[in-house]
């Protein structure tokens, strides 16, 4: 096991951490992982503090477990795997090293949460792509780094969007940098050349972008990376398309989405809207599709002014009704919530106290069989619909989708939370054997994912032999082996 | 050579007809119209010729091919339309996959997504998708190429880009023979249900070992199927055209225009395709060097005199700085927004614009041109060769910068006799994925192979391209496709990334089976690439010979 002494001589003693209370609250998150409490939790400032620790790591032979965001954890992937690993804790990294007006990117660390950008970007009149009402203590970088989804699906052309390039110190302990930052040469004389690291490819003939999105911190740690941003609107309108079934919107959601003619889109049961807001004095209809359209520099009128009316047409051929607000809120109010960090309770726990998600990535059209069979799942476990919110955020505009079925309970009521957890595993299997794809597998989910992708299995373990020979990087995620 | 027996059994695999060792044949696949100039080579016949060409029609054909080359200690490369040097063998021990049976395409207009095989050509793609109301992203090099090897195996920028991104990044799914046989596919396809729409993960998404800035080109396998990305076409399902080339004539939706915009100097041209990006306008656009190479292609003869008067010169110089760009309305609304926007940013940037819908002939057969990419074959006509240097994707203020360092290089060749006189900026490149101000430009050489001198002087261009990319910090584009002897020579400045490239080969491919001449020379062949490449290209032999003896100096340690 690691002594203090040597983590001290990297970060310094004051960034060694060794609060039991601290350090055992690791060993379980929100979600049903069960771990074992790491030995320290350190604080780098640096890259060259974050490659010491793992070759510090390499040579002594302990795991080191990634983290950014602040809590509460969710998902598992924090949580050690092994005895006497090592958190890395990013948080303190929160420069926001350049802000690029002209090219729309921002360069930041990896303790940047997406409250910090997000007023930094707006001063410039720039908006981030984010995540439905992230926390407000949500790294930025861990957030691109999980491919969550955000709410703008015309802006996402590829599945790393909006994350451009990266600085990141692999497993091996060599650190490396991806896509045109690469090089040759260093930041400030590529900047002096108009560069801004804006080209997520490459370097050469790989991408290991690619490689450590998604991995849940098994390949490497990310020190900085840059995102792109968009233009604020300079003016919005916002409205809803309510329906009694979700079915009832797909049509529509498709053409508005094929000819990027929306800006903010996503679709939500009452339940979720409810939880989203709480103030609401009416009663929101079972579907809703919430959609903005904006104006940028040149005459933003103008712009939302057609669109309006290309939409209506759309929504008259495909039988649905724009509304400018339902049950007493307005579209623009509902969008505004949507679009912000998350203040005070995390929007999912509003209703009930806590929540279980089960998400994954599927088409819009195959979106009613998966709704079908988790309603069945649910009365089957007892599960109130009450309780059951849904989220749809269309992706890569409008190709597939998000879809995310929460879970709202009383984590209190034992006999809830253990319905709770039957309901999520069994439905879990359910979703898989449909096609649900598993593409963030989180936990058991990565049995699921995995069980008929052997080739997959395989290949991806050459590639954390490859970039963390020694096996240090979050042992035991991803059905990568728990060997260090 | 091949034994008889590696022969009879890739016989018995495909079938006889689809198997040939006859030296005619071999010579067909040994000669590829574009870009051995990358090699110092000064025709258009590569080092090698194929030991032999076999045309499986499935994956398990494939499959079984390259297993009997592991066999049999053959290697192998696929090519699917070929058209550059990067598609011929590496060595004179390489069976040629030619997949021009594999032609499947199946469309899913819903969810925008085509799922197609190697020798499916982007007109192919293009046409079937219209009937839907959707269009794919093409290459620049035309509509004849393969959308999937652009996509997997090679690069992909194309002057649709504005609306339909750029290939590597439109990948929904690929299914992948690796170099031991094995079958792997990436994202949903794994699954083992058939379905092709997201193509990362679960996990860690393993295109991140497909492909870079550029892709394997053969050196990893062969990819027999791939989803990508469709995008919205507002335009008729089945355009009405008569003639080809030059000379189409079509019938152009009353929604569409094209317009040829001229500004006044390089730094107002980047303000105006900043301008463009942030307003979400435009469904074509591309700077075409219109009174560089496009003017060249259109009237090949006239342009060598036009030239040559000084008064002509200074007109096409001052309308140098120019970009055609298609607005294609859904709606009239759609269509009057875009304009007067367009109008009001070339104002703004103190431009002025032509609409070429004013012009019906010349408006056909640009507008036709430029949606179903069949312009680019011109680029020959002015001398029988092309060449192309830097085209490093990011932001437009870089991409500027690179057409700018292109140009001054070359005029230095031109003014010294070295290369054609093409007015030295004829650099193309389009905007990419809509608002990112995401941007590439490929300074273009167009020369005449049968003279010497200008065989010398695209050398000589080549060379400085890559050195001024360097001086410059300008990240490659088509640098990094050079060869196997690039990435050792590159790397050094670029992250060492040719390192985890070799990882990646001697992981994937521990016996070298797949071709990697154009994706990096392995550790054992890497002195005889570097030496070969210095042969053709003299002028980085010193180069060369410092990597070989700092190589040594580490061998020698200890």
């Amino acid at each position: 096991m690691v002594g203090k002494k040597a983590l001290a001589g990297i970060v310094g003693e004051e960034n060694v951490v060794t609060d039991r209370n601290i350090l055992d609250a690791f060993a379980v998150d929100k979600s049903y992982g069960e771990g074992t409490p790491p030995a320290f939790l350190v604080k780098p400032h640096s890259t060259e503090e974050v490659q010491a620790v793992i070759n510090l790591a390499k040579s002594e032979g302990f795991p080191l477990i990634p983290v950014s965001s602040g809590a509460p954890r969710d998902h598992e992937d924090t949580v050690p795997a092994c005895a006497d690993s090592v958190i890395v804790d990013l948080s303190d990294m929160k420069k926001i090293v350049r802000l690029d007006r002209r090219n729309k990117v921002a360069l930041i660390e990896p303790g940047v949460t997406f409250g910090e950008l997000h007023a930094a970007a707006k001063a410039a009149g720039l908006r981030v792509l984010m995540p439905l009402l992230p926390r407000m203590n949500k790294s930025v970088l861990a957030s691109c780094l999980e491919r969550e989804p955000f709410t703008i699906p015309k802006y996402q052309w590829d599945t790393t969007d909006p994350l451009m390039c990266m600085e990141l110190v692999f497993g091996s302990g060599d650190i490396y940098r991806t896509g045109s930052a690469a090089g040759p040469g260093s930041l400030e004389a590529q900047w002096e050349t108009g560069a801004a690291q804006k080209n997520p490819l490459g370097p050469g003939q790989w991408d290991p972008l690619r490689l450590v999105q998604g991995a849940q911190g098994t390949m490497g740690i990310v020190t900085w990376g840059s995102v792109k941003l968009e233009l604020l609107p300079r003016e919005e309108k916002c409205f809803l398309a309510a329906a009694e079934k979700m079915d009832e919107l797909i049509e529509f959601s498709y053409l508005i989405q094929k000819f990027k003619l929306v800006d903010v889109c996503f679709i939500m049961n009452a339940v979720d809207l409810a939880s989203l807001r709480m103030d609401v004095v009416g009663k929101f209809p079972p579907w809703v599709l919430v959609y903005s359209i904006s104006g940028y520099e040149y005459f933003p009128g103008e712009r939302i002014d057609y669109i309006e009316h290309d939409i209506e047409e759309m929504a008259h051929a495909t039988g649905v009704l724009p509304i400018s607000g339902v049950a007493g809120v307005s579209a623009g109010d509902i969008v505004g919530a949507a679009t912000l960090p998350c203040e005070g309770i995390y929007w999912k726990d509003r209703l009930r106290g806590d929540c279980r998600d089960i998400f994954f990535i599927t088409t819009l059209d195959r979106v009613p069989r998966f709704l079908d069979a988790m309603a069945g799942e649910a009365k089957a476990h007892g599960f109130p619909e009450g309780s059951l919110g849904i989220y749809i955020q269309p992706i890569q505009q409008g190709r597939n989708c998000h879809l995310e079925f929460n879970l709202m309970y009383d984590g209190r009521n034992a006999d809830e939370a253990g319905r709770v957890r039957a309901l999520y595993e069994t439905a879990s299997v359910r979703c898989a054997d449909m096609g649900a794809f598993f593409s963030r597998p989180y936990g058991a989910w990565a049995a699921l994912a995995y069980r008929k992708d052997q080739p997959t299995v395989k290949a991806l373990k050459m590639v954390k032999h490859m970039l963390d020979p020694k096996g240090i990087m979050n042992p035991g995620k991803l059905s990568l082996g728990t060997e260090v | 050579m091949i034994s008889k027996e590696a022969v009879r059994e890739l016989e018995h695999a495909l079938g006889a007809e689809f198997v040939s060792c006859e030296p005619a044949v071999m010579d067909g696949y040994a000669y590829q119209p574009t870009h051995a100039e990358i090699l110092g080579l000064e025709t258009k016949w590569c080092p090698y010729r194929p030991v032999a060409v076999v045309l499986p029609h499935t994956t398990e054909e494939v499959q079984a091919v390259v297993r009997i080359c592991n066999a049999h200690k053959l290697q192998f490369k696929a090519l699917s339309t070929g058209w550059g040097i990067w598609n011929a063998p590496g060595s004179d021990n390489v069976v040629q996959i030619d997949l021009r049976r594999m032609d499947k395409l199946t469309i899913d207009t819903k969810n925008m997504i085509a799922v197609m095989e190697p020798y499916v050509s982007g007109a192919q793609i293009q046409a079937e998708g219209m009937k839907s109301g959707l269009n794919v992203h093409m290459v620049g090099c035309g509509c004849h190429a393969s959308p999937l090897a652009s996509a997997t195996s090679l690069m992909g920028p194309g002057c649709s880009g504005i609306t339909t991104g750029y290939s590597p990044r439109n990948v929904l799914g690929v299914e992948w023979v690796l170099p031991d046989g094995e079958i792997l596919r990436l994202g949903v396809p794994g699954q083992g249900n058939d379905e092709w729409f997201y193509g990362d993960g679960p996990g860690p998404s393993l295109r991140g070992i497909m492909r870079g800035t550029l892709g394997a080109c053969g050196g990893l396998g062969v990819f027999t199927k791939c989803a990508l990305k469709l995008f919205p076409w507002p335009g008729p399902a089945q355009p009405k055209v008569e003639g080809v080339l030059m000379d189409a004539k079509v019938e152009i939706p009353g929604t569409h225009s094209s317009f040829l915009c001229f500004l006044p100097n390089l730094s107002r041209f980047a303000d105006a395709f900043y301008k463009i990006s942030n307003a979400e306008i435009g469904y074509f656009m591309g700077k075409h060097a219109i009174t560089g190479a496009l003017l060249a292609g259109c009237m090949p003869r006239a342009y060598k005199n036009l030239v040559k008067s000084e008064t002509v010169r200074s007109i096409l110089t001052a309308l140098q700085n120019t970009f055609v760009i298609i607005l294609c309305g859904r709606t009239q609304r759609e269509y009057d927004y875009q304009h007067k926007v367009l109008k009001q940013i070339i104002a703004d940037c103190e431009g002025f614009m032509l609409n070429i819908g004013h012009v019906p002939l010349l408006h056909s057969m640009l507008w036709w041109g430029f949606i179903r990419n069949s312009l680019p074959p011109a680029i020959f006509r002015a001398g029988g060769r092309f060449t192309t240097a830097f085209g490093g994707f990011e932001t437009i203020d870089q991409a500027v910068f690179q057409s700018k360092i292109g140009a001054v290089i070359k005029q230095e060749l031109i003014d010294s006799g070295d290369m054609m006189d093409d007015l030295a900026d004829n650099s193309w490149g389009g905007l990419y994925e809509g608002s990112s101000c995401l941007a590439h430009q490929e300074e273009l050489a167009i020369f005449d192979p049968r003279e010497p001198k200008q065989n010398e002087g695209v050398n000589k261009y080549i060379d400085k391209a890559m050195e001024a990319s360097t001086k410059y910090t300008i990240t490659p584009g088509i640098g990094f496709g050079g060869g196997g002897a690039v990435p050792h020579m590159l790397g050094p400045l670029i992250y060492n990334y040719h390192h985890w490239l070799l990882q990646i080969k001697e992981t994937l491919d521990p016996g070298n089976s797949a071709d990697p001449s154009f994706f990096i020379a392995p550790e054992a062949e890497k002195e005889k690439y570097l030496r070969d490449y210095a042969r053709r290209r003299p002028q980085v032999a010193r180069l060369v010979e410092d990597i070989l003896a700092a190589d040594k100096k580490r061998s020698d340690v200890p």
